[in-house]
C-alpha cells in the first residue's frame, strides 16, 4: 500500500528503492502490524455479509448463496411512506444533537480548565462525567419521573422559571422531543466528552500563557488565543468522525422515549427498521437500511474531513 | 524595573477584566455542577426508597419510605462477585491489550514521512463504517474456536479505530516534530524513539485512552451476550442485566408474574444497579485523571 | 452528543437488527460441536442431550428441579442444559444463523424462523404417533387446534405446541372501585352514558374521602411501551371498543379482527371514529390519566397501588386480577365492570356488545420446544419430550414438581398447587422459579382437575363477568392471529406494510384524544393515508389466511368441540 509512491529519488531501480524503504519504514510497518492484523480478521474477513442487502436470506446456501434481488430491498425502502419521515426525523435529531451537543464539552472543557480552586475543580470535573455511566434504561425511567406532568420536579421547575409553557406536556408534545432528546444527552455525556478536550489542554506549553501574561492579555484572551488553537485539532477530528456517525442515531434511547404522541417526530431509521423486523426479522430489509444509513455516513465523513482539510489543514486521511 | 512595571500592568488589567472573567466561570461551573448533580441525586434515593412513591413523582429531594431491598437484591447473588472478578480481568487484560497494540499504531500513523499512512487510515475509518454484520463476525469468532472462552472478551475490539484516531491526532499535534530530527541525528530508530520520548511525553492521552478503553470494557455488555453463553466467563453487566430483568414486573400480563410482586420495592434495582456497578470504575479516575492535570496545573501556578 | 467512544461497538450492535443474519450452513464448522453425544453410545447407557431453554427472569436454575431430573430418567436420557434468560432475541440470529444450536431448543423460536432458517430443525412429523410419542398424540387427537398451530403451511412440525386448558377466556378485566362509588351513592355503570357520569363524580368530589377532591384519577390504562401499543397492549383502553360490537381476539394484535369471516382493521373503522370520540370527550373533561401516554408498565402498577398514605388515587382501570393490581391492601375496594353498552346519541342495544376473547391465546402457544436436525438420536429425544406432554407431568412443568413441593397429587386426576415454601413470595412468582411454567411444552387435559393458587382463582371468578358477552364470538367473528400461516414473501409485504401503518394508526389516537387534532375534520385523510400505506394488501394477505385456517378447522374439527373452545372455556 503505497510503496510504489515512496522516494522521489530517481535513477535507482526497483529493487533498491523498496529496500530503502524498507530500511525506513519496517519498523513503523511492524508496529501497525497486530493492527492491521486484528482489523483483517475482525471486520474485513465477515464483511463478506454486505451482499445480504441485496440477496434474499436462505440459510442453506448461506448468505452468499440466496436469490440475487438486486435493489428490491433499497426499494421497499425507498418507496415507503415512512422513507421520508423517518429520513428527516433522523437528520434533525442528529444535527441538533451536533450544533447543540458538540459544542457542549469544549466549552464545560474550557471552563473547568479556568476554574483556579483545585479541589472545587476536581470535584466539578469528577461529577459531571459520571452521567455517562447512567445506562439508557435509567435514563429514560428518570425523564419520565422528573418530566412527569404535574408531578416531574424538574418539568414543574422548568414551568416556574417560564422556560415552558404551562400548559405543556413535555413527555407527550411531538415538538418538545427532539429538545428533550438532545438536551438529556447532552446532560449524559458532556462530561465523559470533554475528558479529552481536557487532556488536550493540559498539553499546552505553559510558556504560551508567559508569554501571553507579558503581553498583557486578560483571561479571556488568553483562552481565546492560546487555549482554543491549541485544542483546534482534536476538535476538527472529532467534528469530522461526528459528522461520520450522522445518521447513527442511537436506536435505545429514542425508542425508550416513543410515544403515541410524540411519534411523528421520534419515528426514525433505526426504529422503524425495528418496527419492520419485530414479527420476523427481515434481514435483507434491515441490511439494505442499513447500508444506505452507512453510506451516507460515509459521505459526511469524506466531506466534513475535505473541508476540514482545506478550512484548518486538520484531516483525518 | 521594567519587569515590575510590566507585571504591574498586567496585574492591575487582569484584577478588573479577570475577575469578571473569574467570576463568570464560577457562576457557569456552579450551574452545571448543579444541573449535573440533582439527577445523580435522584439515582442515589431512588434506589432506596420506595419505588411507588418514586414513580408517582412524591421522591423529591430526599428519600421515602427508606429501604434497602434493591441492594439486598444485588448483594446476596453469589454470581455478583464472579461478575466482578471476570470484569477486572476483562478490564485489565484487555485494556493491556488494546494500549499495546493503539499507541505503536498511532504512532506510526502520525509520522508525517510515512507515505502509506493515509491509505493505512483509510484501511481502519472503512471498518468504522462498512462491517459484515454480526453473524458473519460471530461465524469468524466461532472458526477461530473462540466462543465462550475467557479470550474473546478480551481480545474483542483490540483496537478501536475511534481511539486510535484520538491517540494519533495527539501525538502528531502536541510533540513537536524538531525532537524527532533531533533524535534521529542522535541514531535513534522508531522504536527507541517511540518508547524514550513520545510515551512519556504522551501521559495525557494515554490516560485517556485506558480511561476510554477500561470503561469500554468494564460496560461492555452486548460482545459478552452474543460471544459467550458460560456463566462462569459473565462479566458484571451480564450478572447485573440477569438480576434487574428478575426484579423487574413484567409487562406481558400473562398472569401471575406481577401477582403482589414486590411492586414496592422491584424498581430500587433498577437504580441500585447503577451505583453498583459505577462505584468502582468511578474510583479509577482520580488516578487517572492527575495525569492530564499536570501541564495544566503548572500553567495555573506559573500565572 | 452520542457517545463516540462506543460508535464502532454501538454501530456493531444497531446492525444485530439490521445485518444480522447472514448464515452460512455449508461452512458447518459452528455447529458440528454443538450436537455431541446422540445415539453412539453403548445400549444401556443414558442418551446425552443438550438442551437450551429460554427461561423467564425468575426461574431458577433447571438441573434443581427434581421433575425434571425424574423425567430425564424415565427418558433414559441425560441432558446437559443452558438457560438463558436476557435477550434472546438479539442472541437468536447469530445462533441460528451460524448453525450454532444444541439438540433441543425449548421457547426459543417462532413460526417464521422455520423458513427462515430452514433446514436447521427438523421436521417432527413422522416421530408422532400413538406408540412412540403417546401424549403428544393425544394432545393432537383431543385439541385438534394444536395440531393445526404447530403445521406448516406445507404440512411439517417442527415446533412442539402446549395446551394448558385452566386459563379463562379473557386476559383482561376492568376494574372500578366500589368503595367510592358506595361514597358518591353511585352504581356500577352499564352503558357509556352512565360511566362518563360515574367518571364525572369521581373527578369532581372526594371519591376516596381523603379531603382532597383533586387526587382522584378517574380512568387509567396502559398504552406505553413501543410496537403499537394502544392496540396491543392488554390493558389499554381499546378493551371498550367491544362495545361497539367489534369481536377482538387474542389482545386484538394491531386493530385486526374477523366480522362474518371478513378480516376488517378497526382503526379504519366508522366504529371506531365513534369510539375515538367518545374517548377524547373524556379526555377534554379531565377523566383519563394525562400521563398514562409515557407511564411504562411498572409506573402504571403503581398508580394502582394507591398514594403514600393507603387512599386508592385510580377510579377505574384494567387489569389481570385484582391482588396483582392493587395489592392486597386495596383489592377488597375493586369490583370488575361488565361489558359496557354503547349508547351515545343511539339506542342502548344499536350495537352488539363483546368483550375480547383470548382464550387460544392464554392457553396455547406453538413452538415450546423444536429438535434441531443434526441431532443425532430423534427417536430418543422425542420419547424424552413426550414425557412434558404425559397428564401428570404437564402439572409439574406449569406449577413445578411434587417431589419439590410444588404440587400435590390429590387424586388419580387431581392435583393442588402448594403454598410456596418461601413465605415472602406470591404464587405466581413461585410458579416461575421452580418450573417452566407458561414457557414449557405441556398438555393440561381439560378434565384434569386443579385447586389453584388464590389470585387464579380470583382471576376465574372475575371472569365470571363476561361469560355471557364472550359466549357471543362465534367461528367466523374469532381471529386468532397465531394460527395463520404465511409464506416468506408475504411475511416480507406484512411487516413492511404492517410497519407504516403502525406508524400512522399508532400516532392518530393521541391526537385526537388529546384534542390535538379533530376527528371529524382528519378522519377521511386519515383513512385515506392508512389505505395507501397498504392496508388493502394486508388484508387481502391476512383473508387468505384465515380463510385457509377456517377451511383446516373444519376438516379437523369433525366431531371435536374445540372449536367453541371459547365458551367452554368460560365455563372452566
Amino acid at each position: 500500500m503505497g510503496k510504489n509512491r515512496e522516494t522521489g529519488e530517481t535513477g535507482l531501480n526497483a529493487g533498491e528503492r523498496m529496500k530503502r524503504y524498507w530500511a525506513h519504514n519496517w519498523q513503523l510497518w511492524l508496529m501497525l502490524l497486530p493492527g492491521i492484523i486484528y482489523i483483517f480478521v475482525f471486520c474485513y474477513v465477515p464483511m463478506y455479509g454486505v451482499q445480504l442487502a441485496f440477496r434474499d436470506y436462505s440459510f442453506t446456501s448461506g448468505i452468499t448463496g440466496g436469490k440475487w434481488e438486486g435493489f428490491k430491498y433499497f426499494r421497499q425502502y425507498f418507496e415507503s411512506p415512512m422513507f421520508i419521515p423517518t429520513l428527516r426525523n433522523t437528520f434533525i435529531i442528529a444535527l441538533t444533537s451536533i450544533v447543540v451537543g458538540f459544542p457542549a464539552p469544549i466549552i464545560l472543557a474550557m471552563i473547568i480548565n479556568q476554574i483556579r480552586n483545585t479541589k472545587w475543580k476536581k470535584i466539578v470535573q469528577t461529577t459531571v462525567y459520571i452521567p455517562y455511566f447512567i445506562s439508557v434504561v435509567v435514563l429514560v425511567s428518570m425523564i419520565n419521573i422528573l418530566f412527569a406532568n404535574d408531578s416531574g420536579v424538574v418539568g414543574n421547575f422548568l414551568k416556574a422559571i417560564h422556560l415552558v409553557g404551562q400548559d405543556i406536556n413535555i413527555l407527550g408534545k411531538e415538538s418538545a422531543f427532539v429538545p428533550l432528546y438532545v438536551l438529556t444527552g447532552v446532560w449524559q455525556s458532556m462530561g465523559w466528552n470533554s475528558i479529552i478536550f481536557i487532556a488536550a489542554l493540559s498539553s499546552v506549553d505553559t510558556q504560551l500563557y508567559d508569554a501571553c501574561k507579558i503581553d498583557g492579555a486578560n483571561r479571556w484572551q488568553t483562552m481565546w488565543n492560546i487555549d482554543f488553537p491549541a485544542i483546534l485539532p482534536t476538535i476538527m477530528i472529532l467534528l469530522i468522525l461526528n459528522m461520520g456517525n450522522i445518521l447513527n442515531v442511537g436506536f435505545d434511547k429514542v425508542f425508550l422515549m416513543q410515544n403515541s404522541l410524540n411519534l411523528g417526530a421520534s419515528q426514525v431509521i433505526s426504529t422503524y427498521v425495528y418496527t419492520v423486523g419485530i414479527k420476523s426479522s427481515q434481514f435483507s430489509f434491515g441490511a439494505a437500511v442499513g447500508l444506505f444509513n452507512t453510506a451516507i455516513n460515509f459521505v459526511f465523513l469524506l466531506l466534513t474531513n475535505y473541508l476540514s482539510k482545506k478550512a484548518t489543514g486538520t484531516g483525518l486521511m | 524595573m521594567t519587569k515590575t512595571a510590566v507585571k504591574n500592568r498586567s496585574v492591575k488589567c487582569s484584577s478588573w477584566s479577570d475577575r469578571i472573567f473569574g467570576a463568570a466561570v464560577m457562576i457557569l461551573s456552579i450551574m452545571i455542577f448543579l444541573i449535573i448533580a440533582y439527577p445523580l441525586w435522584f439515582v442515589v434515593i431512588a434506589s432506596i426508597s420506595n419505588s411507588n412513591l418514586v414513580n408517582l413523582g412524591k421522591v423529591t429531594f430526599w428519600p421515602k419510605d427508606i429501604r434497602f431491598y434493591g441492594y439486598e437484591q444485588i448483594l446476596q447473588d453469589a454470581r455478583i462477585w464472579k461478575g466482578y472478578a471476570n470484569t477486572i480481568l476483562y478490564v485489565v487484560a484487555g485494556t493491556a491489550l488494546n494500549m499495546v497494540i493503539t499507541m505503536p499504531a498511532a504512532y506510526a500513523l502520525s509520522r508525517k514521512d510515512f507515505k502509506a499512512r493515509n491509505g493505512v487510515m483509510f484501511y481502519f475509518v472503512f471498518t468504522m463504517f462498512f462491517s459484515g454484520g454480526l453473524v458473519p463476525t460471530y461465524m469468524t469468532v466461532s472458526a477461530l474456536h473462540l466462543i465462550s472462552t475467557r479470550t474473546i472478551l478480551v481480545v474483542f475490539v483490540a483496537i478501536n479505530t475511534y481511539n486510535l484516531i484520538i491517540a494519533r491526532t495527539f501525538i502528531q499535534n502536541s510533540i513537536p516534530d524538531d525532537l524527532y530530527e533531533a533524535a534521529v541525528l542522535d541514531g535513534c530508530s522508531h522504536f527507541t524513539y517511540f518508547m524514550k520520548v513520545v510515551l512519556p511525553l504522551s501521559k495525557a492521552v494515554i490516560s485517556v485512552l485506558i480511561l476510554y478503553y477500561a470503561v469500554f470494557h468494564w460496560n461492555d455488555y452486548f460482545n459478552a451476550l452474543i460471544y459467550n453463553s458460560k456463566q462462569d466467563n459473565a462479566p458484571l453487566q451480564i450478572v447485573l442485566r440477569d438480576i434487574l430483568l428478575l426484579n423487574q414486573a413484567f409487562a406481558s400480563g400473562n398472569g401471575g408474574v406481577q401477582g403482589g410482586y414486590g411492586q414496592s420495592s422491584a424498581d430500587q434495582v433498577k437504580y441500585a444497579v447503577i451505583i453498583v456497578s459505577t462505584l468502582p470504575i468511578l474510583c479509577v479516575y482520580p488516578f487517572i485523571q492527575k495525569y492530564f492535570e499536570k501541564g495544566v496545573m503548572i500553567g495555573a501556578v506559573k500565572g | 452528543m452520542k457517545k463516540k467512544f462506543l460508535s464502532v461497538i454501538l454501530s456493531a450492535a444497531m446492525l444485530a437488527g439490521t445485518l444480522a443474519g447472514c448464515g452460512s450452513a455449508s461452512s458447518g464448522t459452528a455447529g458440528s460441536d454443538a450436537t455431541a453425544g446422540g445415539s453412539g453410545a453403548a445400549s444401556g447407557e443414558k442418551t446425552k442431550l443438550k438442551a437450551l431453554f429460554i427461561a423467564h427472569p425468575l426461574t431458577e436454575d433447571v438441573t434443581k428441579m427434581k421433575w425434571l431430573q425424574e423425567m430425564e430418567d424415565k427418558a433414559g436420557v441425560d441432558v446437559e442444559w443452558e438457560v438463558i434468560r436476557a435477550d434472546w432475541d438479539t442472541v437468536k440470529s447469530t445462533r441460528f444463523a451460524s448453525g450454532d444450536i444444541p439438540d433441543l431448543v425449548f421457547n426459543g423460536t417462532t413460526d417464521s424462523d422455520y423458513t427462515q432458517y430452514n433446514g436447521l430443525f427438523a421436521d417432527l412429523t413422522q416421530y408422532i404417533n400413538a406408540t412412540d410419542t403417546p401424549n403428544i398424540q393425544a394432545m393432537f387427537d383431543e385439541e385438534p387446534d394444536t395440531k393445526i398451530l404447530a403445521t406448516t403451511p406445507e404440512g411439517q412440525i417442527y415446533g412442539l405446541p402446549k395446551f394448558q386448558g385452566k386459563w379463562p377466556a379473557t386476559n383482561t378485566v376492568m376494574f372500578i372501585n366500589k368503595t367510592w362509588l358506595d361514597n358518591l351513592g353511585l352504581k356500577v355503570p352499564t352503558t357509556y352514558t352512565e360511566f362518563e357520569n360515574v367518571l364525572e363524580q369521581f373527578k369532581e368530589k372526594d371519591a376516596n374521602g381523603n379531603g382532597d377532591p383533586n387526587d382522584e384519577i378517574p380512568l387509567d390504562y396502559n398504552a406505553y411501551g413501543g410496537n403499537d401499543a394502544f392496540f396491543n397492549s392488554a390493558y389499554s383502553l381499546t378493551n371498550l371498543i367491544g362495545s361497539l360490537g367489534i369481536q377482538t381476539t387474542d389482545w386484538g394484535t394491531d386493530a385486526y379482527f374477523a366480522e362474518d369471516g371478513k378480516i376488517r382493521n378497526y382503526a379504519v373503522d366508522e366504529r371506531y371514529k365513534l369510539f375515538m370520540k367518545y374517548i377524547a370527550d373524556l379526555y377534554s373533561k379531565g377523566l383519563i390519566d394525562e400521563n398514562a401516554l409515557t407511564n411504562d408498565y411498572s409506573a402504571f402498577q403503581s398508580l394502582s397501588r394507591g398514594d403514600e398514605s393507603g387512599n386508592a388515587v385510580v377510579g377505574c382501570v384494567f387489569g389481570w386480577e385484582e391482588t396483582d393490581k392493587f395489592g392486597n391492601k386495596l383489592s377488597s375496594q375493586y369490583v370488575p365492570v361488565p361489558a359496557l353498552d354503547y349508547d351515545i346519541d343511539c339506542a342502548k342495544g344499536t350495537y352488539d356488545t363483546r368483550w375480547r376473547n383470548d382464550y387460544t391465546g392464554l392457553n396455547m402457544s406453538g413452538n415450546r420446544v423444536c429438535i434441531s436436525s443434526k441431532c443425532k438420536n430423534i427417536p430418543a429425544a422425542m420419547k424424552f419430550l413426550d414425557q412434558f406432554y404425559d397428564s401428570t407431568n404437564s402439572v409439574q412443568v406449569l406449577f413445578g414438581g411434587i417431589t419439590d413441593k410444588c404440587v400435590e397429587k390429590t387424586g388419580d386426576n387431581s392435583f393442588k398447587v402448594c403454598d410456596p415454601l418461601d413465605s415472602t413470595v406470591d404464587a405466581g412468582t413461585w410458579k416461575w422459579t421452580n418450573a417452566f411454567a407458561d414457557n414449557g411444552p405441556m398438555y393440561i387435559r381439560r378434565d384434569t382437575q386443579i385447586d389453584m393458587a388464590p389470585d387464579m382463582d380470583n382471576a376465574l371468578k372475575e371472569r365470571e363477568t363476561y361469560a355471557d358477552v364472550l359466549a357471543k364470538a362465534s367461528e367466523s367473528d374469532t381471529y386468532p392471529q397465531m394460527f395463520m400461516k404465511y409464506s416468506a414473501d408475504d411475511l416480507n409485504t406484512l411487516a413492511v406494510t404492517q410497519a407504516n401503518i403502525t406508524s400512522i394508526i399508532d400516532n392518530q389516537w393521541s391526537l385526537w384524544m388529546t384534542g390535538e387534532q379533530d376527528i371529524d375534520s382528519t378522519w377521511d385523510a386519515y383513512v385515506k393515508s392508512v389505505q395507501d400505506a397498504g392496508l388493502d394488501t394486508v388484508l387481502q394477505i391476512r383473508q387468505k389466511a384465515f380463510d385457509q385456517y377456517l377451511q383446516t378447522m373444519k376438516t379437523a374439527s369433525a366431531g371435536s368441540s374445540a372449536s367453541g373452545s371459547a365458551s367452554t372455556a368460560a365455563s372452566n
